[in-house]
């Protein structure tokens, strides 16, 4: 399914129905009072288009049909003049990507029915009207990807989705994620331990080369092998180690979700192209968390940061992995990357480590992560830099709309 | 081992050059060119040499370049041009030491599955973590080559594997993968089992086996299971043939004597129990830790099986095993070949010392040296690479300060194919 989704769900659910008719009768008169042309004219004094590549006059962004049109100096000067035109005293920059992100439906993200269920997809788990979603887009993060929780070797398929009062679907095959934390090892069934998620995955890699084998598990992973992208959630440097050496089996460039201890890593990580998605920072981070971007950087091993502090591995109390529920803030992205700064990464890496090279771990670069020609009109106006916390978030367009910053009625 | 290769396509060794194969062709290369030989050519001079594969030289010369041993000899031996020249007056070289039965760079919770008792085809190797705090202390201590087997908490527990203790990666350390099978008898696999018994909670920790001898049924079906699964791919039922089934193919690997069977047992009982299962089906055994070697020996030379003793120095043991340290001596008067080893729970026992406490205890100096080298490097299977000072041989020794059965004496220098380790 790769349509816009309100469509589909109007058909699903009846609840839905209402209220997308409701959503529908309220937007009408807004609709009758567009300009002609339906074009969006958004200026500013200056425009990230993606990290490294800005505009600092002209800065521009002509929006159509929920897609960049046109950037500053190439915007024809019809089109701009039949365009409805807004104009803020600050900087334009990527909508944020959270590459890896639960939302408040962690209960539903966790199936634990079996070991390898790569035919899961959460897609099938989104709700288009959660409160996160919107909760999201006020904070600037515009695409999100909605990925099952670890509690199976084979989690499932993670999907892309638009954030807003109504999400949209975007894709729904972001990566295949596996999981080789205690979470995914306590869940009283085979296997319990990293040595038997091991041999799981690799056999179930081999059942899945066999074209013989046509379940929904092996044609699932087939379609990952063939193309598709595998995301490994692993923490500690013996489970990266585990994962790389998946990942040199199959041939495929490794993806690492919460590499907490990647850093010693990164020789291995360059050579094969991989890159990390790095659980969020905050004041309370310990040093070498802190310092992990810097490092990542220096070697050249793409980052991400995500929303999701991942539960902590088996806690001395329990000798069991917490299964707490998020408590995921959609600011963690602008926070994490802003300390990746004060903590020796460069700027345009720290931005581009929550828009560009998240979008392309998705891989949906085409889509979102950049404001390039054609992908989505999905960005932040930032009264300043987008990595000044000091700087008041002015306005933020999903795919062209924009997010109501202050209806907050429902924020924690 | 065709079949298991077949279970696994592309597990580390079979993915094209590693860079073992690559380190041995540079090495082959240095051998046919001297010129090339002499860049890295290192010889250490003036030590008392013990090859272990051959009598003491006082005085001796080590040669090595490449990562393998060029020459061996007296303080006659001509020296290469160019070679770097360390002066090892005093101190005493031997091979680097092979310990047969550690834990080294696994952790008990990645290494023990609990989701079933019979695990055959698991890999230890999935889960070593080459940056281990372990690794760095065996090899400062004179541990060059270590083996690593799934823990035993599983009646049939995985696939053990030779590695060096050190390299970047699994690929990098890995000397011989699918060195044996670990089966474990006595009490530990089912240690954490309880009986099922009318509204106890539905967790995994409740089921067979409970006892001893349900660990040994356990062990048997398995390899019946096996026999009957060769029956039905050889003699295919209504036409259809048995689908490939990895744990099934290790164990007929066993039982068609390709892979050794690694048998923990302690208590008199278990190891004669480890014995009689090998002669039923008539696998080839090695039995590990051995606890009460010295009330079976005869038994043990009986049934020409080999020892990897693990741990004399510990001082409790499970199951109630009585260690006694003429075990070893009643070993070696039996002509039972035998290793010492730290034991897979005991990373943190210094291999030297273990042997130092041996020879103390009435073992033959040289039978102790060659129990930490080239004994376990035979039962290893490894031996036409490490385990003695030898031509062609990798370059793994330890230069020790003094006679290494001295507790005063520590590794000076610490040799992994050729290069210093830290």
């Amino acid at each position: 399914m790769t349509g816009p989704f309100p469509k589909d769900a109007v058909n699903r659910n009846a609840a839905m129905t209402t209220r997308a008719f409701l959503a529908a009768l309220l937007a009408a008169p807004a609709a009758l009072l567009a300009q002609p042309s339906g074009d969006l004219l958004v200026r500013a004094d200056r425009l990230v288009i993606s990290p490294g590549n800005e505009l600092t006059e002209r800065a521009a962004i002509l929006v159509r049909d929920g897609k960049v049109a046109f950037l500053g100096p190439e915007i024809p000067a019809p089109a701009a003049a039949a365009a409805r035109e807004m104009r803020f005293e600050g900087t334009i920059a990527p909508g944020f990507v959270d590459p890896h992100a639960h939302l408040g439906i962690a209960k539903d993200l966790a199936e634990a029915i079996d070991a390898v269920t790569p035919d899961l997809s959460a897609a099938d788990a989104l709700d288009p009207f959660d409160d996160a979603l919107g909760r999201a887009a006020r904070y600037g993060v515009c695409t999100l990807a909605l990925a099952p929780r670890s509690a199976n070797a084979f989690a499932g398929r993670a999907a892309m989705v638009r954030a807003g009062v109504t999400g949209t679907l975007l894709m729904e095959d972001a990566y295949l994620k596996l999981a080789l934390v205690d979470e995914s090892l306590d869940q009283n069934r085979f296997p319990t331990s990293r040595m038997g998620a091991v041999d799981l995955m690799r056999l179930s890699f081999a059942r899945a080369r066999d074209a013989a084998n046509d379940d929904r598990a092996s044609q699932a992973i087939r379609r990952t092998l063939d193309g598709g992208r595998l995301a490994f959630h692993t923490r500690r440097h013996a489970g990266i180690t585990s994962a790389l050496d998946l990942c040199d089996e199959l041939g495929v460039q490794p993806l690492l979700i919460g590499a907490d201890e990647a850093a010693r890593s990164t020789a291995r990580l360059v050579r094969t192209r991989g890159s990390v998605v790095l659980a969020p920072l905050n004041l309370d981070s310990p040093l070498r968390h802190l310092r992990l971007p810097a490092t990542l950087e220096a070697a050249g091993v793409p980052f991400s940061f995500m929303t999701e502090a991942p539960p902590r591995d088996a806690t001395a109390a329990t000798g069991r992995a917490e299964a707490t529920n998020s408590t995921a803030h959609p600011e963690a992205l602008r926070v994490s990357a802003a300390l990746a700064v004060r903590h020796g990464a460069s700027r345009t890496t720290a931005l581009a480590a929550i828009t560009r090279v998240p979008a392309e771990q998705c891989g949906a670069a085409d889509r979102c992560g950049s404001l390039l020609q054609g992908r989505d009109a999905s960005f932040v106006v930032v009264g300043g830099d987008p990595l000044d916390l000091g700087a008041p978030l002015l306005a933020v367009f999903v795919a062209g709309k924009r997010v109501d910053l202050e209806d907050r009625g429902d924020d924690r | 081992m065709i079949a298991l290769r077949q279970a696994s396509p592309r597990r580390l060794h079979a993915a094209g050059p590693s860079s073992h194969t690559l380190r041995v062709g540079l090495a082959l290369l240095c051998g046919l060119c001297p010129a090339m030989a002499q860049d890295d050519a290192v010889a250490l001079r003036g030590a008392t040499v013990h090859p272990v594969a051959g009598p003491p030289i006082e005085g001796g010369v080590v040669i090595f370049a490449g990562g393998k041993i060029q020459a061996i000899g007296d303080g006659q031996t001509p020296l290469p041009a160019g070679a770097t020249v360390i002066d090892c007056e005093g101190a005493v070289i031997t091979p680097g030491l092979v310990d047969a039965a550690t834990a080294l760079g696994v952790s008990s919770r990645d290494a023990n599955e609990q989701g079933d008792e019979v695990t055959p085809h698991l890999h230890i190797v999935d889960v070593i973590d080459p940056a281990a705090p372990a690794f760095r202390r065996a090899r400062r201590a004179g541990v060059t080559t270590a083996q690593v087997s799934p823990g035993n908490r599983n009646a049939v527990g995985g696939l053990g594997a030779v590695v060096k203790t050190r390299g970047d990666t699994v690929a990098d350390m890995l000397v011989r993968d699918e060195t044996c099978l670990r089966v474990t008898l006595g009490s530990e696999p089912s240690a954490g089992n309880r009986p099922i018994r009318f509204g106890t909670p539905a967790t995994i920790y409740y089921r067979r086996p409970n006892t001893r001898m349900g660990v040994v049924w356990a062990i048997r079906k398995a390899f019946y299971d096996a026999m009957a699964y060769r029956d039905r791919k050889t003699v295919p039922e209504e036409g259809e043939p048995a689908a490939s089934d990895a744990g099934m193919e290790v164990l007929l690997q066993a039982l068609e004597r390709k892979l050794q069977v690694r048998t923990t047992a302690r208590a008199e009982q278990d190891i004669r129990t480890a014995l009689r299962l090998a002669a039923e089906f008539g696998y080839e055994t090695v039995v590990e830790e051995a606890t009460e070697a010295w009330r079976v020996a005869d038994d043990l030379a009986a049934a020409q099986a080999r020892v990897v003793f693990a741990a004399p120095s510990a001082d409790s043991s499970t199951d109630g095993a009585k260690p006694r340290w003429h075990s070893l001596n009643a070993l070696a008067a039996a002509d039972v070949p035998f290793a010492i080893a730290t034991g897979s729970n005991k990373a943190a026992l210094d291999l030297i010392h273990e042997v130092t406490f041996a020879v103390r205890n009435g073992l033959d100096r040289d039978a102790a040296l060659a129990s930490v080298t080239l004994e376990p490097a035979r039962i290893l299977g490894v031996a036409e690479r490490v385990g003695s000072l030898e031509a062609g041989k990798d370059a793994d020794l330890v230069v020790w300060s003094g006679d290494p059965f001295d507790p005063s004496s520590r590794p000076t220098r610490v040799y992994i194919d050729g290069k210093e380790v830290q």
